[in-house]
């Protein structure tokens, strides 16, 4: 079982370091798939309890990774799966928000336990050598016969799926909503209109996004709607370290809410929120 | 007596404050001829701080007859020292036979603040740790200290320097020390050239408290000024010193985990307790665990007649309670969540209670060397009888170490094995085509539980 | 019934619309100290009312003049949550928005719709319930005594005064007097420790200074607190009390290119124990 990554350029750093923020701020743990050419994370996998939502990246390795080399720990597997602490991965590539830094790497090794190493090359002001930080992040090693608990979920069904221009106000809405219902409905109708609705018992608060443009549209239904749990909603807005400001919403009637973030074409961030009863 | 300051100067002794503040709950201000000074200690005395202030910052400096100290609450310090912003003037005063500070700032706009503390009692402290010479010595910038600082999460406690004379390493960890496979380990090397003085002449590993590192590098980053480390070996004090156009004169004195793994007895901790400084050094020689310490003597202003009719009563109890202060300062105590969590599994935690008689005895053979001083009852630090001291072993044997990670083959993990039980679930299930992923609304009430065959 | 659908505003008896919500934002944000706000409305302007207990009352008053439109037909009042107000004016956050405001009759909804400035393609409408409510306190006929110290000060210099007004007090004590010190307030209840802080009546921050008598008073440091948010947005304040204490702080913010808007607040003195 091998694996070690490197990257180089600053860009991808940042937003690198971006995805694994958003993650870190998600929850406490989080899963890391390692494929032949692809890297995932998933968060909240286990959705029984939480108060976030399930929220997986799926990373194309080679838009990161100049050198990217992952060995199975059989030639039959395809995967190395690793569970860790997000909050320590968050922590681990903090060190690339800020600029200077040369190169960075990762690597599966075993110290007292196994471990992703985050090593980071800083290059200083004062100093024309790097410097070397290097964080080991514990990892617990997710044995074959577990792997069925962990796979990739796939995006879902939706009749509609409408594309949001700009999220700002849309985040800023959710965080605020979550304080006046528990639960936020989604209404989308085909003209490319989106309605959020939240009641209480003291108000009704109804807001509309027109306009929008229509990326998928199934069937005749001329509109969809689902109800979703207002926290989890906005857990997954008031994460988001991500530059980007484009998200789209795919509706699967009274089923669930899908929100994907095209990072870039081969780097997608992806939350399902489930339906509540009503 | 009267102190007084111009604005910008008082702006200083408000972020001294500020520092002196993250160390310890008490503010013990010493006034002598050439100059004024804070100190603070921290809850496990195992760091005090002091700020010294030469008499030349001063515009008024009413030099007092003989040598003198009180304490006073941080709490009500800081509250004056908080907006500095608008001052433009600052006047200290003791006040009232010396039970009173008295603080006037004189502000922008005509407005005028002015703060009465109240001294709790004439109380010092000090240490007697030899601070001059050291075998290691390291300078550097506020900058490049902060840059190693960040790097650390901030509940970290402890912060391991490993030095000799071709580079430093910092770490939350120390090399070989079995640690909680949840911790996450840190690491930072830096070169000689990356300091101003760089002089390691005996290579060492020390572990100390950072927080108070931590405090005293925001007070050197408000001064704009280098921060000085000097220590000898692991075991040994620390210091840290901060010098700003000689008028300012800061040290920090910590100390740090003896890395010896002997398991050692009881009564020989208690011994080390309280030995003298060159007594530690023997011991730590022998490689025997120490408590390496300095003891603070606290120290009363020679009966005066008011201060004995203030406190009537305090006179009959010193003797008692004299050993609160007269137990070593530096004492290393993991009680709340340890950076290098628990468990370890080679690790033991040896805690030691101090037997009050004995450490009375030590106390009072202490208190007859020098006739000249008082003790006083000193309400914040713990009695003797409740003082922990924790030692972790840390396996620093080179023997003990597992191998070098850095080899290719350690990059290569064995499967670990397969879990026994079918495991979680849920989560598949929830993607089968055939299951609705609907959860009861947070506002609903759930009647019955799920009847869920797989857990 | 059919003369009210000719009318623009059909069936609604109170329709405003504001172009910037900040400073009203604000204003209402300043008095949320309690959970119900009474509002009324009419031909004078808008105003809404919280009180706590019978110790202190703030009002915020619009005039007409403050809103782009205003249209009200007879004295409409109602209760409402102050926190509902307060979170639907916030949805959009920091983002600048304009307002429109309606009302129907007696136990109908409060409707607030706001349109954020940075997309038109975007809007929020909330519904919120209303109730009954009692009068307000009148306390401004106890102020119109002739022999009132009043001090009229800058804003926010008065507002860093008051911010940094030691917060582990349990009372402060108001000095207001023709003699030194001119204004002073003294922390009370603090173990150890008595903090104080004097302003000059030649202070560059006195716009006016007209006291007659001394006047020396305590009040709860909870309730001076609850002035802070509306005296960070102030520009102007003035400071009012009578012989007994009862303390008057009337402050004015300045909306964005809009009239004045205001927010009063009484406040009754403490008893003297000692």
């Amino acid at each position: 079982m091998k694996f070690r990554a490197l990257m180089q350029d600053p860009l991808y750093m940042r937003e690198f370091q971006a995805i694994v923020a958003t993650l870190a701020k998600l929850a406490k743990d989080c899963v890391m798939i390692l494929g032949s050419r692809q890297m995932h994370f998933i968060v909240n996998e286990d959705q029984s309890s939480a108060a976030s939502p399930l929220v997986w990246a799926s990373i194309a390795a080679e838009e990161y990774f100049p050198e990217y080399r992952m060995e199975a720990a059989r030639p039959d597997q395809e995967y190395i799966v690793l569970g860790m602490s997000s909050a320590n991965l968050g922590r681990a590539f903090s060190v690339l928000r800020g600029g200077g830094v040369n190169s960075c790497k990762l690597k599966l090794q075993r110290i007292q336990f196994p471990c992703i190493s985050v090593i980071a090359s800083v290059l200083l002001s004062s100093s024309t050598e790097a410097r070397e930080v290097v964080h080991d992040v514990p990892v617990t090693i997710i044995p074959a016969s577990d792997w069925s608990a962990y796979v990739v979920p796939r995006v879902p069904n939706s009749q509609l799926a409408l594309s949001l221009p700009s999220l700002r106000l849309l985040r800023s809405l959710i965080d605020k909503l979550k304080n006046v219902s528990p639960s936020l409905e989604f209404q989308a109708s085909f003209d490319g209109e989106l309605n959020v609705i939240a009641t209480s018992e003291m108000s009704t608060v109804t807001s509309r996004f027109q306009k929008l443009l229509i990326r998928n549209l199934v069937g005749s239904q001329q509109e969809t709607s689902c109800s979703v749990d207002s926290r989890k909603a906005s857990a997954f807005f008031g994460a988001l370290q991500l530059p980007n400001d484009e998200l789209t919403i795919g509706i699967d009637r009274e089923h669930s809410i899908h929100l994907q973030i095209d990072v870039r074409q081969d780097v997608v961030l992806h939350s399902i929120l489930p339906a509540v009863c009503m | 007596m009267k102190y007084t300051l111009e604005g910008s100067n008082a702006r200083v002794i408000a972020k001294a404050v500020q520092s002196l503040s993250k160390v310890g709950k008490e503010m013990f201000i010493e006034i002598d001829q050439q100059s004024l000074q804070m100190r603070a200690i921290n809850a496990t005395q195992s760091a005090v701080g002091s700020i010294s202030f030469k008499r030349s910052v001063f515009e008024v400096f009413d030099a007092p007859n003989s040598d003198f100290y009180c304490k006073i609450s941080m709490k009500g310090c800081l509250a004056v020292f908080r907006n500095m912003n608008e001052v433009e003037y600052c006047e200290l005063n003791i006040l009232d036979n010396q039970t009173n500070l008295q603080v006037n700032l004189r502000c922008k706009l005509e407005t005028t603040k002015e703060a009465t503390i109240s001294i709790i009692d004439d109380q010092n402290i000090n240490t007697n740790i030899n601070t001059d010479q050291m075998p290691n010595l390291i300078r550097g910038d506020h900058k490049l200290f902060t840059d190693i600082s960040s790097n650390f999460n901030s509940s970290e406690e402890e912060l391991t320097l490993e030095a000799n004379s071709g580079s430093v390493v910092a770490k939350n960890y120390i090399e070989g020390a079995r640690v909680n496979d949840k911790f996450m380990r840190t690491q930072l090397k830096l070169k000689p050239s990356e300091f101003d003085q760089y002089q390691v002449t005996k290579e060492t590993i020390i572990t100390f408290c950072i927080k108070e590192f931590r405090a005293f590098l925001l007070f050197a980053e408000c001064l704009n000024a280098s921060l000085t480390l000097e220590f000898d070996d692991a075991g040994m004090p620390f210091l840290l010193k901060i010098k700003k156009h000689a008028e300012i004169e800061c040290l920090l004195i910590m100390s740090t985990l003896s890395p010896d793994d002997v398991s050692f007895s009881e009564d020989y901790c208690q011994r080390d307790l309280t030995v003298q400084d060159a007594d530690v050094r023997e011991t730590v020689s022998k490689g025997k665990n120490s408590a390496p310490g300095p003891n603070v003597t606290s120290k009363r202003k020679s009966s005066t007649s008011e201060t004995a009719a203030v406190q009537p009563k305090r006179r009959l109890e010193d003797s008692q309670l004299e050993t609160s202060l007269e137990t070593p300062l530096f004492q290393f105590r993991h009680s709340e969540a340890p950076s290098v969590q628990q468990p370890r599994i080679l690790a033991e935690v040896d805690t030691v209670v101090l037997i009050e008689d004995e450490a009375e005895q030590e106390a009072l053979m202490l208190a007859a060397a020098d006739a000249a001083l008082e003790a006083s009852m000193a309400p914040a630090p713990a009695p003797p009888n409740s003082t922990e001291v924790c030692f972790f072993n840390t396996d620093s044997s080179k023997e003990g170490r597992p191998p070098e990670t850095s080899s290719e083959d350690d990059e290569t993990i064995p499967q670990s094995p397969e879990r026994p039980n079918k495991m979680r679930t849920i989560f598949s299930r929830c993607f089968q085509s055939t299951y609705v992923p609907r959860e009861p609304s947070p506002n609903t009430q759930i009647y019955a539980p799920n009847s869920d065959t797989e857990d | 019934m059919a003369e009210e659908t000719q009318s623009p505003y059909g069936e609604y008896k109170f329709v405003a619309r504001l172009d910037h919500i900040k400073t009203f934002n604000q204003a209402i944000k300043s008095i949320c100290f309690n959970d119900y706000g009474m509002l009324q409305v009419s031909e004078d302007g808008l105003r809404i009312t919280v009180e706590q207990g019978k110790s202190i009352q703030a009002t915020l008053f619009m005039p007409p003049g403050a809103f782009k439109e205003f249209f009200v037909q007879d004295f409409q009042s109602f209760g409402l949550k102050m926190n509902v107000l307060s979170e639907c004016l916030n949805l959009f956050g920091p983002a600048d928005c304009s307002l429109r405001m309606m009302f129907r009759d007696q136990g109908d909804p409060l409707r607030i719709t706001l349109y954020p400035y940075e997309d038109e393609d975007v809007s929020t409408e909330c519904a919120i319930k209303t109730m009954d409510c009692e009068e307000p306190i009148d306390y401004d006929k106890n102020l119109k005594d002739t022999d009132v110290n009043v001090i009229f000060v800058k804003g926010p210099n008065l507002s860093k005064v008051f911010h940094e007004l030691e917060k582990s007090a349990e009372e402060f004590e108001f000095v207001t007097s023709p003699d030194r010190p001119h204004f002073k307030i003294t922390t009370v209840g603090i173990m150890q420790a008595v903090f104080s802080v004097e302003v000059a009546k030649t202070s560059p921050m006195m716009m006016m200074f007209n006291c007659k008598q001394t006047v020396v008073a305590r009040y709860k440091s909870q309730q001076i607190r609850m002035t802070n948010k509306a005296m960070q947005s102030a520009t102007k304040v003035a400071i009012k009390t009578n012989s007994i204490g009862l303390l008057e702080l009337h402050l004015v913010m300045q909306g964005e290119g809009q009239e004045e808007i205001f927010v009063q607040f009484f406040i009754i003195p403490l008893l003297h124990t000692d």
